[in-house]
């Protein structure tokens, strides 16, 4: 059982890291992104080209998967969001867009590398037991969890300590009042994406890392994430982070009652269960500050 | 019983509407802070105050948009609180919206005939076994709808997509959309706002019009000298609560009236004050969220 | 020649068959959201439930008439079960919770007994295949079953758009505080759309699964949804016609680069064309939506109308 949860722990660690990044993306603009997932395997994809073809170690791989996740959304921004955004565009049509970038950057990828599963070049570590305790993890196990919790309180500091964060929080709380304040919202949008896409590409390695992947690891992640911020209240970031840890909690001790097939179901179950209960999450919407 | 106990049960008797102690919190924060008050029929009520009043809290309480805190409110003697929010409007108590909203992508006859009520085409049942029925139903909907969009002058706007409407338009649909309920007492949220003087008039002309008609208004509006002209009687709130209530010029002239207006010491007359949607719209943001 | 001319002629029929099965299914999802306003990210679901409903029933028996009824009866229950969410949710959460429930029903169709798992179920009976026609003969007969029960959804869900019960629905996509406020008891209404969408979607589904002879949960993947919302996209939501236009349009560009997503090109290999074509149906979803939300379709005072 204590496995479980560690394994959980693991898994809900890589969901907080993706889930916050969406959830900021969330505060801001008001985008529900179903590219999201899509963009965390772009990263594990740049990673892998970079491990393999190139031969860096993986844990180089992740700054530069962050800044190559950072470096999409922000393309993509320019040429699909920002012409939205200026046309006025309903919230269903943004969403709908988000479906195609989905697809589209889904497919790129297996254009580009196939659809056969993957796995980076790295040593297999073994695991070992953790003191007396009934539980067993490897060294990479570790690695990500403190990965994790690094990305996690780099967010943290950038919401609270710099100018950047706290537009942020203004502009999430009331967009009209940050805007004739004197917020620079293009600014704002700008880091958003960067911390968001970069999130979601470093998330994609640190998923590599841990298990075996294919083009559509980021889709069937989807579920988890947006169960997770769903559960820590929609465009809340710390909200997901708690969620993301609760989700992949609920899902590896479900392993051992049910098939490991339903995994990613029960994520979703949890989803439910907490809507129908607080329709705006555990923690409540719109709490960046 | 008292001869004054048995007078005011007479009023009530006569009072279309009536609100007892009505309490809404947000939070910790009283909204509306026990308010009471009557709307009897015939009557033209004006309802001011500053900003942030509880005015249209109070609107959205009476409509059951929003659940009372505490309190109570009767409509025609029946009490209506902790009932569907559909029901008032069936009972023939209807509002209309700060800032319009109308249904963008539906034409303007459309608006007019989904407002009429006990329609059998609104049953699949009906549509499926009373095609006939649905049809004839239909043809007085539709006539009652082209009466309405003769009197407000919408005739010619009838086939275009209600979000097309100018400003105005939209005012004198949501007004007509209303009417189609067939009420007994109307609510209207600010009828001036953000409207030009010339459209003031009409709008003026055509609520004094439906009153010689029968119908009852409870209207929170912002332009002073307005509500003056129209109103039978003045009820002025500030943070919550009834500060005043009378005769418009007693109203007008209530120190404390003035003092909610501009601070203690203020100049004698009360200026309008701009209605800012903002207010309106976090209110509309609280309904949602709580609807 | 003769050999090339039956070749077109029995493409034409799965051409037309195909998209028509896709404008029955859009039909479903245009009552939900072109009319509704209700957000379905699953509708693959319904398709789904209807396909294997219908199909099992058979396997055990039961007449194939009683058999694709049921497989819309039970794609509406389930509509039904799904509507109760949608009543308290915003379109976000709506889009999300359906999503989600698409995926969760092929997880589970794919690992019980029942339903066959990963390798489907086959080799079960379909109408008028008993009249001992050649297939060829049949495939022309079947299509013709297709348009008279499409054209018959269509003309029904028509009849109720337009209908008192139709208006209700555009004003809750329009503002349902508002439709609430006017007198209306809207939660029966949210949930008979969600239902009806979803039957309409069985029914699809039902005579898919008679049309493929085989079904598996590869056939019911998230792509189906979002194929039926650019077809509704492509015409013009809120419009039947537009998911007529829009299936002929998507499909026959589907078919333009069919050959070369079968054979591949030069040393570029089938899948990774069939993943370039996909490539393309997120892009032109994307261009849809920033240049032309309202459909082909759709009148230009649509723009900036929706909320």
């Amino acid at each position: 059982m204590l496995q479980f949860v560690a394994t959980g722990v693991v898994f809900g660690s890589i969901l907080a890291v993706t889930a916050s990044g969406l959830s900021l993306v969330y505060a801001i603009l008001k985008l529900t992104n179903f590219a999201h997932g899509d963009m965390v395997t772009f990263g594990a994809y740049v990673a892998l080209f970079l491990n393999l073809a190139l031969g860096l170690d993986v844990w180089w791989t992740l700054p530069l998967a962050f800044i190559a996740g950072a470096l999409l959304a922000v393309a993509l921004d320019g040429l699909v969001w920002a012409p939205m955004r200026r046309r006025g565009a309903g919230t269903v049509a943004m969403m709908i867009a988000s479906i195609g970038v989905a697809l589209a950057l889904r497919n790129a990828l297996v254009f580009l590398f196939g659809a056969d599963t993957t796995r980076f070049d790295m040593p297999v570590q073994p695991k070992v037991p953790l003191g007396s305790l009934p539980v067993m993890m490897s060294a990479d196990d570790w690695e990500v969890i403190v990965a994790a919790a690094v990305a996690i309180l780099g967010l943290h500091l950038l919401l609270t300590r710099t100018a950047i964060g706290r537009a942020m929080r203004a502009l999430s709380d009331n967009a009209a009042l940050a805007w004739v304040s004197g917020v620079d919202v293009d600014r704002v949008i700008r880091w958003t994406w960067i911390v968001g896409g970069g999130l979601a590409g470093a998330g994609g390695v640190l998923y590599g890392m841990t298990q075996p992947f294919n083009t559509n690891m980021g889709w069937f992640l989807l579920l988890p994430i947006f169960a997770a911020i769903i559960v820590g209240g929609i465009g809340n970031p710390y909200g997901a982070i708690l969620g993301g840890l609760l989700i992949g909690v609920a899902q590896e001790v479900s392993v051992a009652v049910l098939p490991t097939q339903y995994r990613l179901a029960v994520g979703f179950v949890v989803m439910i269960l907490v809507l129908l209960v607080y329709p705006r999450g555990l923690l409540g919407q719109r709490s960046l500050s | 019983m008292s001869a004054e106990g048995k007078e005011s049960s007479e009023a009530e008797e006569r009072a279309l509407l009536r609100v007892r102690e009505a309490r809404k919190l947000f939070g910790g924060f009283a909204a509306v802070d026990g308010v009471s008050l009557d709307v009897r029929e015939g009557e033209i009520v004006g309802l001011i105050g500053p900003n942030g009043a509880g005015k249209t809290t109070l609107f959205s309480l009476i409509t059951l948009f929003l659940p009372l805190t505490s309190g109570a409110v009767y409509f025609r003697g029946q009490r209506i609180d902790g009932r569907p929010p559909y029901l008032p409007a069936r009972l023939g108590l209807v509002r209309t919206f700060q800032i319009t909203r109308v249904f963008a992508r539906m034409t303007v006859l459309e608006n007019l005939m989904f407002a009429a009520p006990g329609q059998p085409g609104e049953s699949l049942a009906e549509l499926a076994l009373a095609p006939r029925r649905v049809r004839a139903h239909e043809r007085r909907v539709r006539e009652r709808a082209d009466e309405l969009l003769r009197y407000f002058n919408l005739e010619r706007v009838r086939d275009q997509y209600a979000g097309t409407l100018s400003g105005g338009q939209r005012k004198l649909l949501e007004m007509a959309r209303a009417l189609m309920t067939e009420p007994k007492l109307m609510l209207l949220d600010e009828p001036m706002a953000g409207v030009n003087p010339t459209l003031k008039e009409e709008l003026l002309g055509y609520v004094l019009d439906l009153r010689r008609q029968g119908m009852t208004f409870l209207v929170i509006e912002h332009d002073l000298d307005m509500i003056m002209r129209i109103s039978d009687r003045v009820v002025a709130m500030a943070e919550g609560r009834v500060i005043s209530e009378g005769p418009p010029e007693a109203v007008r002239q209530d120190p404390a009236v003035v003092d909610a207006y501009l601070g203690p010491g203020g100049q004698a007359r009360a200026a309008p004050v701009d209605p800012g949607p903002p207010a309106g719209r976090a209110l509309r943001e609280e309904g949602r969220a709580h609807g | 020649m003769s050999g090339l001319l039956a070749g077109l002629v029995a493409y034409l029929a799965s051409f037309l068959t195909n998209a028509t099965l896709y404008v029955l299914f859009v039909v479903g999802l245009n009552l939900q959201y072109g009319t509704t306003g209700l957000v379905n990210f699953g509708h693959v679901a319904f398709l789904a439930i209807g396909a294997y409903t219908a199909v099992l029933l058979g396997v055990h028996g039961v007449p194939i008439l009683f058999a694709t009824a049921a497989g819309v009866a039970v794609s509406a229950v389930f509509g039904v079960l799904l509507a109760f969410p949608a009543l308290r949710l915003r379109d976000d959460y709506l889009a999300i919770v359906t999503i989600g429930f698409a995926e969760v029903l092929r997880t589970v169709v794919n690992n019980v007994q029942f339903t066959g798992g990963p390798q489907g179920i086959y080799g079960y009976a379909v109408p008028l295949r008993d009249l001992g026609l050649g297939y060829q003969a049949w495939q022309w007969l079947f299509l013709a079953l297709v348009v008279a029960l499409t054209a018959l959804a269509f003309a029904l869900t028509e009849y109720v758009v337009r209908s008192p019960y139709g208006r209700v629905l555009k004003a809750i996509r329009e503002d349902q505080e508002v439709a609430v406020a006017l007198g209306k008891n809207i939660v029966g209404y949210k949930v008979a759309s969600f239902a009806l969408g979803a039957g309409v979607a069985g029914l699809a589904g039902a005579l898919l699964a008679y049309y493929y002879g085989a079904i598996n949960p590869h056939n019911f993947e998230a792509i189906v949804t979002f194929e039926a919302w650019i077809i509704m996209v492509l015409g013009g939501t809120g419009r039947n016609w537009g998911a007529v236009l829009g299936a002929l349009i998507y499909f026959g560009l589907y078919s333009a680069t069919a050959r070369y997503a079968m054979s591949g090109v030069g040393a570029i290999a089938a899948d990774r064309l069939a993943a370039l074509r996909i490539v393309a149906i997120g892009v032109l979803l994307v261009v849809l939506m920033i240049y032309r939300p309202q459909g082909i379709l759709g009148r230009k005072e649509d723009l900036g109308l929706e909320r």
